[in-house]
C-alpha cells in the first residue's frame, strides 16, 4: 500500500529474481528468501521479499486501484467536510452525495477484500467494475471520470488475475488450486518464458546481485508489461484529462481511508437534527397564538403596549418569524406608492419576539446604490443593486426607519412613529405616495408579490 | 508480515491475464461510454455533489421554482472556514451552464445546456461566496425571515435566527457564481462537453 505503481522498479533492485517470482512454484519461492538471507544478512531483504510475495499472490494492483478509485469518489463530495473541526457547519449532502460516498466506500471495501480474500476475486472484481460504471450517473460523473476509470480498470484487473501454475501437493488445501487449471491452458506469450528462464534464474539468485546484467533481459522484458498494467488507468485518465498528473494527488490519500469510512456517518445526520429542532419552537409558539386573536395576546406580554394607548397595533403575517441577525438596508432614495402605516406588530423570533413597525405599500422602489448588509457569525453578507423594485402588496417591517423628505429628516421607531408620521405627512397617514432620501432600514423584513433587481451582486466576507 | 513469511511456502502466485482482462474491460467500457453518451444527450440524470474548493459557475439564464437563500459556512480544503451564501432551488433550469472545477492540478470545464435545451436540476443547493446577475426577478418574495423557518425547499433550512429569504419563483439572467459547494439530487446535462483549461465566460 505504501508504494504506488510508479515506485515499483526502483524499489526492487534485484531484477534477477523477478522472472523467478512470477511463474515460480512455491518450492522455489520458499528457497529464495533463505538464499538471500545467507548471502545478505540485512533485515530489509526478507521483508521486501515476503511483502513482494504477498503482493504477487493476490490481485494487489487491482485492489489498490479500487481503493484509490473509491477514495477519489469520496473526496469530491466530502473534502469540504473533512476539515470542519468544531466549526458550526452548514452541510447539505443530498441523496447524490450519499450515493457518491456509498459507492466510494463499497469500492474501497472491495479493494481491501480483494487483497484479504483473493479467492473471491471474481465477485469483487465484477462488483468493482459495476460500481465504477454506476458512479458515473450517481456520483459527480464518476468523480469527474477519474474514480470511474480507476474502479473499472482495477475491477477488471482483479477479475483477470489468475494463479499462474498448478501448485504441487503442498498447496492443495489452498482454494485457488482449482483455478489454476485454466491458467495452464493459457497460450499467451509469457507462459513459456518462465520455464526457459527457470534454470538460468537459480544461478544468479545464488550468486547474489553481482551479475545482474546477464538475466536482466527477460526481467526487463516483463517489467514494462507490469508497468503497463499499473499505468493503464493513468493512461486512460490522461486520454480524457489531458494530464496524467491528476491522479498524483491521490497517492497521499490512503492514510485517511479509515478516518473517512468512520467520518461518513457523522456529517450526514448532523444537518438533520438542527433544522428539525429549530423550527418547532418557533412555529409552535407564535404561529399557534397569532392567527387566533392577533392583537390581544401579543399586546399582553408586552408591557410597553399597555401604558402607551396612542400606539396603533397591527397583526403580523401568521407564521412569519423574523431573523435576529443584524441587518440593514440603505438606499439613496425610496419611492413608495399607496403607502400606509399599519401599526406596531410583534413578530416572533427564534429567541423571543421583536416589536416592529408594519408598513404597507403598493410598490416600493429603492434606488441610488441600494446596499443590504447582514452580519451573522462574524461574517458580513453584502447585497448591492442599483435599483430594487418591489411591487404587488408590499409589506415592510422594520425596527427603525430613517429618511429625509426634503429638508426634514426623521427616524421612525415603534414608539414615535405615529407622531412623526403626522409631522411628516400631515393628517393623511395612509395611502399616500412618498419619496424619501438617504433611507436606512434596520432589521427589515419585506414581503412582496414580486421583486425586480438589476445588477444584483451578493458577496460574503 | 511474519504470518506471510511462514506461509510463504504455500502462497500461490498469479498475474493478470490479458484475454480475461479484455473479456470484462471491453463490455464495461462499452457500457460506460454508452452512459456517457446518454448523459451528454440529457437522457440520463446525474448526481452532482462537490465541495471543498472554489469553482466558477456561469449560466445565461437561471429559472427556478422554490427558492431560498441564507447565510452559512463551509470549510475549505485548506482548513479555514469560508462564509457563504447558501441558495437552494427546488427545481431549476440553467441555460448555457458552464462549471469549471479543479481536480488536482487539472482544471476541467463542464459545459451543458447550450443547444436550446437547458440543464435541469432538482434540489439544487449552492454555497457561493459571490453571486452576480445582470437582472433578477423574484415572485412572492420574503426577505428577512428567520433562516430556520424557510419552507420553499423542503429539507433545506439555515441556522435558527439567521437572516433568510425565500421566493416562489426566481429568474436570474447572466448568473456568475463563485461557489464552494454544489449539491443536486439530479442533474440532467444535455449537450454535455468536458474541456480542459480556460475559464467560463
Amino acid at each position: 500500500m505504501a508504494s504506488g505503481p510508479g515506485s515499483e522498479p526502483p524499489a526492487r533492485p534485484e531484477p534477477p529474481t523477478a522472472p523467478g517470482e512470477r511463474g515460480r512454484l512455491s518450492g522455489t519461492l520458499r528457497r529464495l528468501p533463505w538464499g538471500h538471507h545467507a548471502t545478505q544478512p540485512g533485515e530489509s531483504r526478507p521483508l521486501a521479499e515476503s511483502w513482494r510475495a504477498w503482493r504477487r499472490s493476490r490481485p494487489f494492483w487491482g485492489g489498490l486501484l479500487l481503493v484509490l478509485g473509491g477514495l477519489e469518489l469520496m473526496v469530491v463530495p466530502l473534502s469540504g467536510v473533512l476539515s470542519h473541526g468544531a466549526v458550526k457547519l452548514v452541510i447539505y449532502i443530498g441523496i447524490g452525495g450519499v450515493f457518491g460516498v456509498l459507492i466510494g466506500v463499497l469500492l474501497a471495501v472491495c479493494g481491501v477484500l480483494l487483497c484479504v480474500n483473493p479467492a473471491h476475486r471474481v465477485f469483487y472484481g465484477i462488483a468493482g467494475v459495476v460500481l465504477g460504471i454506476l458512479s458515473f450517473p450517481a456520483s459527480n460523473l464518476g468523480g469527474f471520470f477519474i474514480g470511474m476509470l480507476l474502479a473499472i480498470t482495477g475491477g477488471s484487473m482483479a477479475f483477470a488475475w489468475t494463479p499462474v501454475e498448478q501448485p504441487p501437493a503442498t498447496a492443495a488445501p489452498e482454494p485457488e488450486a482449482s483455478d489454476a487449471g485454466p491458467g495452464e491452458a493459457e497460450p499467451s506469450g509469457p507462459e513459456p518464458s518462465p520455464v526457459s528462464v527457470e534454470p538460468a534464474d537459480n544461478g544468479p539468485a545464488d550468486n547474489g546481485p553481482a551479475d545482474n546484467g546477464n538475466v536482466a533481459t527477460p526481467a526487463q522484458a516483463r517489467l514494462p508489461r507490469m508497468m503497463a498494467i499499473a499505468a493503464m488507468p493513468l493512461v486512460m485518465a490522461a486520454g480524457l484529462l489531458g494530464s496524467p498528473g491528476a491522479s498524483a494527488s491521490q497517492a497521499s490519500s490512503p492514510q485517511t481511508c479509515i478516518l473517512w469510512v468512520i467520518c461518513i456517518p457523522s456529517p450526514s445526520p448532523s444537518p438533520t437534527p438542527s433544522p428539525s429542532v429549530s423550527p418547532s419552537p418557533g412555529s409552535l409558539l407564535p404561529g399557534g397564538i397569532l392567527p387566533g386573536g392577533s392583537p390581544s395576546p401579543s399586546a399582553s406580554p408586552n408591557p410597553s403596549a399597555s401604558p402607551n394607548p396612542k400606539q396603533k397595533r397591527a397583526s403580523a403575517t401568521p407564521g412569519l418569524v423574523a431573523a435576529t441577525a443584524t441587518s440593514v438596508i440603505k438606499a439613496g432614495s425610496a419611492d413608495l406608492t399607496d403607502f400606509a402605516y399599519q401599526g406596531a406588530a410583534t413578530l416572533p423570533t427564534a429567541t423571543g419576539s421583536v416589536q416592529e413597525m408594519k408598513f404597507t405599500a403598493g410598490s416600493l422602489t429603492l434606488s441610488g446604490g441600494v446596499t443590504a448588509t447582514v452580519t451573522q457569525d462574524g461574517a458580513t453578507t453584502t447585497t448591492t443593486s442599483p435599483a430594487l423594485d418591489f411591487s404587488g402588496s408590499v409589506v415592510l417591517y422594520a425596527t427603525q426607519l430613517s429618511g429625509c423628505e426634503g429638508p426634514l429628516c426623521v427616524t421612525l421607531t415603534p414608539t414615535n412613529v405615529l407622531t412623526l408620521l403626522l409631522k411628516l405627512l400631515g393628517p393623511v397617514t395612509s395611502h399616500v405616495s412618498l419619496t424619501l432620501t438617504s433611507v436606512t432600514t434596520d432589521q427589515p423584513l419585506v414581503e412582496a408579490g414580486s421583486l425586480q433587481a438589476s445588477g444584483l451582486g451578493i458577496s460574503v466576507g | 508480515m511474519s504470518a506471510e513469511h511462514t506461509s510463504s511456502g504455500s502462497l500461490i502466485l498469479g498475474r493478470v491475464r490479458w484475454k480475461r482482462l479484455a473479456v470484462i474491460l471491453v463490455p464495461a467500457g462499452v457500457i460506460a461510454f454508452g452512459l456517457i453518451g446518454l448523459t451528454a444527450q440529457g437522457a440520463i440524470a446525474s448526481n452532482i455533489s462537490v465541495s471543498g474548493q472554489q469553482f466558477l459557475v456561469t449560466s445565461t439564464q437561471l429559472k427556478g421554482t422554490g427558492f431560498e437563500q441564507f447565510g452559512g459556512q463551509v470549510s475549505s480544503s485548506s482548513g479555514g472556514t469560508q462564509p457563504v451564501v447558501v441558495s437552494g432551488i427546488g427545481s431549476a433550469t440553467l441555460s448555457n451552464l458552464c462549471q469549471s472545477v479543479s481536480v488536482g492540478p487539472v482544471t476541467m470545464r463542464l459545459t451543458a445546456g447550450g443547444d436550446g435545451t437547458p440543464v435541469s436540476a432538482d434540489n439544487l443547493v449552492v454555497d457561493a461566496s459571490q453571486l452576480n446577475g445582470s437582472t433578477a426577478t423574484f415572485h412572492n418574495i420574503s426577505i428577512g425571515q428567520d433562516a430556520g423557518t424557510l419552507t420553499e425547499v423542503p429539507g433545506t433550512e439555515g441556522a435558527s435566527g439567521g437572516f433568510g429569504e425565500q421566493a416562489d419563483s426566481i429568474t436570474i439572467n447572466n448568473l456568475v457564481q463563485h461557489t464552494w459547494m454544489t449539491t443536486a439530487g439530479t442533474f440532467t446535462l444535455p449537450d454535455l462537453s468536458v474541456g480542459f483549461g480556460g475559464t467560463c465566460p
